[in-house]
């Protein structure tokens, strides 16, 4: 009786072990296994992507005596653009840094303003009023952000509240995997510094702005191809993309993204101006709207 | 006898499923198609299959992709789609939608992308691709309407 229980459970556990074994070997074959099903398609659609120029070898080789010179050039060219990098890379982060430094609600208002139609039912250029509770770990666990046109009319409100965003105007809602990182810069530094690695030229100087002196940090990425982006109007052979550092505060208080055209022409994706960033109390509506927004 | 043949059956149905899982799954990422079978035995024994990718190349746009196509075996059958569009989501804000041209023509396959400048987001962006495909074969049209999101960081 006993023999019989031990050898059932002897086969159970060999079974169980046989399962696991044959889900893992499936679960590290299946991307080939599926491969075989599903040839990948990829060379269909790379041939199309646009890939930006090298302009600082292209600067290099155009230089006068290139040949006699060029090693100094070079150099020269890679030190200053390097150094641009290092330098918007640490101010992103001191201003990171500075902002996240305590937790509580942050006030976050921006002005988006563009040429160009967004094809979406918020207006093309609109206010973004966003209340966010930034935690210890410098995460975001809730948020209020409203979308406002240049009345001051609501266009669109969105919370964010256990894990999920919620439109509350549209009823779409996103999940996320956990409390997320509010980028202050939209991303925008990683673009810029993506491009100056593929050998556009980042450039920064200081300038002023209403009297403000600011830190102006530039790249122009120039294509292989003309290329329609989005709702452009015409296919866009290069793109232009402007920081400015606010010098007394250390915030980004603009940053641009222009279209160059293939007809000499330009045309303004967006511009973003930073009106508030602050710590205060969440106002009590929005309160209240955290608690009952579904 | 009966009991092994019980446990045989078993056994074969696990390995069954586990392989169906394994073949029909296709772990689809940021930068990788993900498919859809839509139409199967048509024309004899081939198969309609959809495709859908959002990638991220180099710089501050990203790419929605569409794809149809024939195959087991691949043949030429009128095939497309009825629309196209590749959406930019902030969080759950749709804050970008670019339409793509449909396609309906004679052939064993065809993509098309649509490319799109990130717009400003401070909380999570997510790319759609999204559209209606379309293959014919014996005067029957067979459709399959889907959206492929990813988070483009």
């Amino acid at each position: 009786m006993k023999t019989s229980k031990n050898r059932r459970l002897i086969m159970i556990s060999l079974f169980a072990l046989l399962l696991v074994g044959l889900m893992l070997l499936g679960v590290r074959l299946s991307p080939a296994l599926a491969n075989e099903f599903y040839p990948d398609h990829s060379d269909l659609v790379e041939t199309n992507e646009p890939h930006l120029i090298n302009d600082m070898a292209t600067q290099i080789a155009e230089q006068p005596d290139a040949e006699r010179e060029s090693e100094d050039q070079e150099s020269a060219i890679n030190a200053s653009t390097l150094d641009a990098a290092a330098l918007l890379k640490s101010m992103v982060q001191d201003f990171e840094n500075n902002t996240f430094s305590q937790s509580g609600w942050l006030h976050y208002v921006y002005y988006l303003e563009s040429d160009i139609p967004n094809g979406v039912t918020l207006p093309q250029n609109y206010y973004c009023d966003g209340w966010f509770l930034i935690n210890k770990t410098g995460n975001v666990t809730q948020h209020v952000i409203s979308y406002y046109d240049n009345a001051r009319n609501l266009n669109q409100r969105e919370i964010y509240k256990d894990n999920t965003f919620i439109n509350l105007t549209t009823n779409d809602k996103m999940e996320t995997e956990g409390p997320y990182k509010l980028k202050l810069d939209f991303g925008v530094t990683r673009y810029m510094l993506e491009m100056q690695m593929e050998g556009s030229i980042l450039n920064h100087e200081v300038s002023t702005v209403d009297e403000k002196p600011m830190t102006q940090f530039s790249v122009i990425g120039n294509y292989d191809k003309p290329t329609v982006f989005g709702n452009t109007s015409q296919p866009v052979e290069s793109v232009r993309v402007t920081t400015l550092f606010d010098q007394a505060t250390g915030a980004i208080s603009e940053i641009a993204y222009v279209y160059l055209l293939v007809d000499g022409t330009e045309e303004l994706f967006y511009k973003v101006q930073t009106s508030t960033l602050e710590w205060d109390e969440l106002p009590q509506e929005f309160v209240k709207l955290l608690e009952d927004g579904e | 006898m009966k009991k092994g043949i019980r446990k045989v059956s078993l056994l074969s149905i696990l390995l069954i499923t586990i392989a169906a899982i394994t073949v029909t799954t296709v772990f689809a990422s940021l930068g990788t198609w993900s498919y859809h079978a839509f139409a199967m035995n048509i024309s004899g024994t081939s198969d309609g299959i959809s495709g859908k990718m959002v990638n991220d190349p180099v710089g501050a746009y990203w790419a929605a992709n569409i794809l149809t196509y024939v195959d087991n075996p691949p043949i030429s059958l009128s095939l497309g789609w009825n629309w196209f569009s590749g959406t930019e989501k902030c969080g759950a804000t749709a804050i970008q939608n670019v339409q793509g041209d449909p396609y309906y023509a004679y052939t064993q396959q065809r993509a098309a992308t649509i490319f799109l400048t990130a717009q400003p987001c401070g909380t999570t962006r997510y790319g759609l691709s999204s559209g209606k495909h379309i293959v014919t074969a014996g005067g029957t049209n067979y459709y399959d309407t889907w959206t492929q999101t990813e988070v483009i960081p």
